[in-house]
């Protein structure tokens, strides 16, 4: 199953964005959404098993995938180990995992004008 | 001389909000604006947008000042007295103080009537689908039912009532059974409009906002979002 990115918009409710590996274009494309969102302070969260959300914290833009906190509940269901194998790396005491953009489903909201 | 009143070419009208707003829509997918760009709906309702965006307009975000040049610095709520009290200030610098007995709430839900036009109601329709899949069939039909529907954090025990056009109530359990209103949370992403309860998306995907970030950031949901006091008119209880 392709990724998928779900972004809560103000005319369309929400605009969703099919990330498929297959298609180079539109995972380039993907990927420069996903940073542009990031750098516009939007709030990236993947959904794991049991519709558990993490927040995204950053964005790997070489391997093409999101870096979420591994001290929540790591999404496990949208990956495919065998393409996508999650990475663990050391961050002083916390650890981080590795989400591949194609293979995770994805809520955006936009940045705060308070209320 | 007076300047011409500019008038519209022949065979042209006005378009109405829905057609501003569909227009508007397709201009933010030709510009690649991912959230959208909010429809402004005139003086009435200025509106505030979130300071990184595109086309957060100064004038738009500006204080407005009333016609009679007084303008509103600090605002509280008198709870023994029921009452609303805004200090207000106008050009020269001379201060007065108001009382709004009751408070503004008609004003609030009339606005909200107001600004129903920036929204589409596909967009809305599109928004229910998605939450009905994030909250299943029974707090689905709660929501569509009387408009609200709760959660509990696993995280942190605070029980979340979602209201459809206002601040979520967070609530904590006392010692005998009892709830308390810790406060309420408004949190409008991209914009909202001053005097309507709502903001520039539809009221469900306001929804979606906070049921989103409490799951996956309570922390940041309490940061980003304002909390207003059960007895504030914000509050909307």
């Amino acid at each position: 199953m392709p990724g998928k990115l779900e972004i809560l918009n103000v005319g369309d409710g929400h605009t969703e964005i099919v990330v498929d590996r297959s298609n180079p274009i539109e995972l380039e494309r993907a990927s420069r959404i996903i940073e542009d969102m990031l750098k516009r302070g939007y709030a990236l969260f993947v959904h794991g098993k049991g519709d558990v959300l993490t927040r995204v914290k950053r964005f790997d833009k070489k391997h093409k995938a999101y870096i979420v906190g591994a001290e929540a509940t790591v999404p496990a269901e949208p990956l495919e180990p065998k393409n996508s194998p999650v990475v663990t790396m050391k961050r002083g005491k916390f650890k981080e995992a590795s989400v591949p953009i194609e293979s995770a489903k994805v809520t955006v909201v936009g940045r705060s004008a308070g209320g | 001389m007076t300047e011409e009143e500019p008038t519209m070419p022949p065979g042209m009208r006005t378009p109405t909000y829905k057609e501003l707003v569909a227009k508007v829509r397709t201009v933010a997918r030709e510009r690649e604006e991912w959230a959208g760009i909010p429809t402004p709906m005139g003086d009435l309702f200025p509106m505030t947008i979130e300071p990184r965006h595109p086309y957060r307009i100064d004038e738009i975000n500006k204080p407005q000042d009333r016609e009679d040049g007084w303008r509103t610095v600090n605002y509280w709520v008198d709870k023994r007295l029921g009452l609303e009290i805004l200090i207000q200030k106008n050009r020269e610098g001379r201060a007065r103080v108001a009382y709004i007995p009751g408070g503004s709430k008609v004003d609030m839900l009339l606005g909200s009537l107001g600004i129903m036009d920036a929204w589409l109601e596909a967009a809305e329709n599109r928004a229910q689908t998605k939450l009905w899949n994030m909250i299943g069939h029974h707090r689905f039909t709660q929501y569509r039912m009387i408009g609200l529907f709760p959660e509990t954090s696993k995280r942190s025990g605070v029980i979340y009532i979602f209201r459809r056009l206002r601040p979520t109530i967070a609530l904590k359990g006392q010692e005998g059974g009892f709830l308390k209103i810790l406060c309420t949370l408004c949190l409008h992403p991209i914009g909202y409009y001053h005097g309507a309860w709502g903001g520039v998306m539809v009221p469900t995907d306001e929804v979606i906002a906070h049921l989103t970030m409490m799951r996956g950031d309570e922390h940041k949901f309490w940061a980003n979002a304002n909390q207003h006091s059960a007895n504030a008119v914000q509050s909307g209880i």
